[in-house]
């Protein structure tokens, strides 16, 4: 080789980093930190304290979740569906039964339907507390309104431990109804929950949405529209801040939502606050479901009658629910045995997270946080 | 010149030793106040060891911290700069003892002649206690920049710019002070409020508030701790030191938190000054640490309850509210001081200063409010 | 006794700062050996009984221009101080000359004339150095206040303009440029 032709210089210039972006400090927030939700990383390009660019990186939980549904038969990824958003797991069962059962037409009793509805909202509760709590935390109110949200959100997990036997991982639906029933006593402390959340709702309002600083913070902060909503697919009380109104319980009516009168809050100017202020505002729309779902909740057996070997035919169907984080759906495709042959979640923190970076620049490194916060994302539904 | 130096070390020691177990005791009423407010209990676990009594109410707690602190390895990251890493907690904290002499403290014991005793009687006093604690940003940039860590860096740089906003609506508020004894001298201004309070006055009442919310900004405390903010650079400047450096850090930062308070107590509430005070001097003692303690209550409970400003909102914030309201301030008092007419000056310079604080925060932000929702049915 | 005693201690740490700030490799060491002989300066002038400059020495150098010459140090891109050279020795001869030469024109006429040096000796208060204030101290912040007010008020005007304009130029200065639509920077 040493008698070779030297080599002629490459007709390019090797620019090693974008010139604009050369001098910028380059931060990288997490995957361990305080407060990105769970391992999830940020890779920021900060201009001062100006967010230039930002690149989400996740992946840190995958648990190849959607491939070992296909070796697996269908009732048996029920208790994998409580594990993807960890946090409202009732919704993410009934949206597995939801897609399953419209794979084979079983009718689901009344008793069913109603209880379904009500651990729906009881869910809805829990996330939307545990929201508020978790954003006002990320604000810098060092841990006093995440304790007050976690003291209701403990109330509603007693409730979900009498029902199903776990607290949060509860693995309650069946293809057709539900696992059991409720035992004796239940109903009549839920509905003292109830009665006694609008209390707790007060409470929080009047701390925190006329504080200052916290109006300071999060108005014009994250500003989504709703044309740029609608664009990335975004779902949700996000959705809904931008001022659309989409709420899946109103426009596909699933279960018996078309017999409850409620109403669906929309925001204006799709910042962080109108986020805050939605979730706030559909948990009081959540407890109007909830006292008319418990006033007329018949007596009834609470599983229809499912087949013993759940062998769909060859279908493909797509099940989806307003849980509390957006659209959550489930996409099978079945093949006539007894595993699907494609099961795909549709995952909403995953599709909402898709607009970070339009979100946070142009804001500073601590806005982005509270960005993020906004979007109530869970890494379990992001990686699946 | 043994005599001397046995005279200082009669004096400042004394001050140090009792600030410092007061440190310990604020510690453990911080965790308790902060649990008691998040609906918990805070630390009450650990008890005197091989004894079977239970009831210590968590008050061990700051000592196991301590022993924890000091037998923890001290990590030095591996490119940092090791004199200026070691040399930044030292130089947070020996300022902070410092200023704690030039407060007007009576200590608890008496000369021959009963005349009360201070660590360091001088007459520019509150001069050199601002100058002594600007020390202190020194410190936060030094150890924001020794750790060679981006997120030290940017803690650093934040803390270093807020304190120095912070110092001018400070001095101003302090200066109205001044300007009504006429001298420096902490003993002075103690001494000149043996019959009211200067926070009972319209123009002292302001300076104090101003000067409350200096302070917090000051020693980084909610809802200005940005440089300390646990959910976004963890832990901002310190966020390399551990061990005992660590412990220093935290020392330091209480340790000024009192002389701050203290200068306080000495400017607006009178130092020492109390009921039976006369009778009983060593009582002063006990009023100061008593006053000293209520502001620490409240620096306690606004750090428990209230979120945190971002940066540039604390910024706008100093400049664009505490300062022009500092200085009308400082006008306002001269003309009163000038005027010596309580029954006409007391009412319009209450008129003038809350005017200029409710237009000035009607400044800040135009568009941020409470909104209404609409609903779809 | 203890006046020369500490005379000595603070003569020495500021000689030492002073050839450490301008000996470092480190530039942020240099600073820092800088304000440590800003500090000594600031106990030199107690020693001199002029405590409202001891004060106002340590409030605005170490408290003010060090952090200014430390930020300035940290947003200057490469000059992080790790990899500086020492300076070349090439104008060492005129360097020197006026190393001797300026603090000769300063300290000289002070030493050969025999009232100054006779007038102003190195005395600090014998036994308690808290009370020695006393005796001079409440002439020297009233005493400089009535002096800035009544006879050098001009001056002080003049310096207050002075630095409003600089303050308003170093905004000006530091402003970050508009940008007009086709992403260029329009001149400030």
């Amino acid at each position: 080789m040493s008698t070779a032709a030297p080599i002629a210089a490459p007709p390019y210039k090797l620019v090693r980093h974008d010139e604009a972006e050369a001098g910028l400090l380059e931060v990288s927030m997490g995957p361990h930190h305080p407060s990105t939700h769970g391992v999830f990383r940020m890779d920021v390009k900060l201009d001062g304290e100006t967010v230039v660019r930002l690149k989400p990186v996740f992946g840190y939980l995958h648990r190849n979740h959607e491939k070992l549904a296909e070796g697996m038969s269908y009732l048996s990824s029920m208790p994998f569906t409580d594990r993807l958003d960890y946090f409202n797991s009732m919704a993410n069962n009934w949206a597995y039964a939801l897609a399953a059962e419209k794979l084979v037409d079983v009718p689901v009793p009344e008793r069913a339907q109603y209880l379904r509805v009500i651990m729906a909202e009881l869910t809805r509760l829990v996330n939307h507390t545990s929201l508020v709590g978790f954003f006002l935390n990320d604000l810098g109110a060092l841990g006093t309104p995440l304790l007050y949200a976690f003291r209701e959100r403990e109330r509603i997990l007693d409730l979900f431990e009498q029902a199903s036997g776990a607290r949060m991982m509860c693995n309650y639906f069946r293809f057709g109804g539900l696992r059991c029933d409720v035992p004796a006593g239940w109903l009549d402390r839920t509905r003292a929950l109830v009665g006694g959340f609008p209390k707790f709702l007060d409470e929080f309002e009047k701390l925190l949405c006329e504080n200052e600083i916290i109006l300071a913070r999060t108005q014009h902060v994250g500003v989504l529209s709703g044309a740029q909503a609608i664009n990335a697919g975004i779902t949700g009380p996000m959705l809904r801040a931008s001022g659309v109104n989409y709420d899946l319980r109103k426009v596909d009516a699933y279960g018996i939502y078309d017999r409850f009168s409620f109403r669906v809050p929309l925001g204006a100017a799709g910042d962080c606050y109108d986020r805050f202020m939605i979730r706030m505002l559909e948990m009081r729309e959540s407890l109007k479901i909830l006292e008319q779902a418990l006033r007329d909740i018949p007596e009834g057996p609470v599983m229809g009658n499912a087949p013993r070997v759940f062998k769909p035919a060859a279908a493909e169907v797509y099940g989806r629910v307003e849980s509390p984080k957006g659209e959550l759906g489930f996409y099978l495709i079945a093949d006539g045995t007894t595993k699907p042959y494609r099961y795909r979640v549709r995952p909403p923190s995953l599709i909402n997270l898709t607009v970070l970076e339009d979100l946070c620049v142009g804001h500073s490194i601590a806005d982005a946080v509270v960005i993020l916060g906004s979007i109530d994302i869970v890494l379990g539904e992001v990686d699946r | 010149m043994i005599d001397t130096l046995i005279h200082i070390l009669a004096l400042t020691a004394p001050v140090a030793m009792i600030f410092a177990s007061l440190f310990a005791f604020t510690t453990w009423l911080e965790r308790k106040i902060l649990a008691r407010i998040q609906n918990r209990i805070g630390p009450n676990y650990i008890n005197i060891p091989f004894t079977k009594f239970r009831k210590t109410f968590g008050l061990l707690q700051p000592a196991a911290d301590g022993f924890k602190m000091l037998v923890k390895e001290d990590i030095v990251p591996h490119g940092a700069d090791r004199f200026l890493h070691l040399l930044a907690p030292i130089l947070a904290l020996v300022p902070a003892m410092m200023v704690l002499c030039l407060l007007p403290f009576d200590l608890p014991f008496a000369n021959e002649s009963m005349k009360r005793i201070h660590a360091a009687a001088l007459d520019n006093a509150v001069l050199l206690f601002f100058g002594i604690t600007s020390i202190n940003t020194l410190a936060v940039f030094m150890a924001g920049w020794a750790s060679r860590n981006k997120y030290s860096l940017l803690g650093g740089m934040r803390a270093v710019a807020q304190m120095v906003s912070y110092e001018i609506p400070l001095v101003l508020s302090a200066a109205v002070v001044i300007m009504a004894v006429g001298s420096l001298s902490a003993q002075k201004i103690v001494a000149a409020q043996s019959t009211h309070w200067f926070i009972f006055t319209p123009w002292g009442l302001a300076a104090f508030f101003i000067f409350f919310i200096a302070s917090l900004a000051e020693t980084n405390r909610s809802p200005f701790d940005l440089p300390e903010a646990e959910s976004e650079i963890i832990a901002g400047y310190f966020t390399e030191y551990s061990g005992f450096k660590f412990a220093l850090f935290f020392l330091g930062e209480y340790l000024s938190i009192f002389a701050i308070n203290g200068l306080a107590v000495t400017l607006f509430f009178g130092g020492g000054n109390g009921p039976w005070v006369q009778a009983h001097p060593w009582l002063s003692c006990v009023w100061f640490l008593a006053k000293i303690f209520g502001l620490i209550f409240i620096i306690i409970w606004l750090r428990g309850t209230v979120p945190r400003l971002r940066v540039d909102q604390l910024m706008a914030f100093a400049w664009k509210f505490l300062m022009p309201l500092s200085i009308l301030n400082l006008f306002v008092a001269a003309v009163a001081l000038k005027v010596q007419q309580p029954w006409l000056t007391w009412p319009l310079c209450a008129l003038v200063l809350y005017a200029a604080a409710h237009g000035l925060s009607r400044l800040q932000q135009k568009n941020v409010g409470p909104r209404t929702y609409q609903y779809a049915e | 006794m203890i006046e020369q005693v500490a005379f000595y201690i603070l003569s020495a740490v500021a000689v030492l700062g002073a050839l450490l700030a301008v000996s470092r490799r480190n530039l942020v060491h240099g600073v820092f050996a800088l304000l440590l002989f800003f500090a000594a300066l600031s106990g030199l002038f107690v020693m001199l009984l002029a405590d409202y400059v001891a004060a106002v020495q340590v409030l605005v150098y170490i408290g003010a221009v060090g952090i200014l010459l430390l930020f300035t140090i940290m947003l200057t891109e490469h000059v992080t101080g790790d990899d500086l050279r020492r300076l070349g020795v090439r104008g060492w001869f005129w360097g020197l000359l006026l190393a001797v030469a300026v603090p000769a024109v300063l300290i000289l006429p002070a030493v050969l004339n025999e009232k100054s040096a006779k007038a102003a000796p190195i005395v600090v208060a014998q036994g308690n150095p808290a009370l020695a204030n006393n005796a001079t101290q409440a002439n020297t912040v009233k005493a400089l206040g009535k002096v800035l007010m009544e006879k050098y008020v001009v001056p002080l005007e003049v310096l207050a303009l002075l630095l409003t304009a600089a303050l308003i130029g170093a905004v000006a200065v530091a402003h970050a440029p508009e940008k007009d639509a086709s992403g260029k920077d329009t001149p400030a």
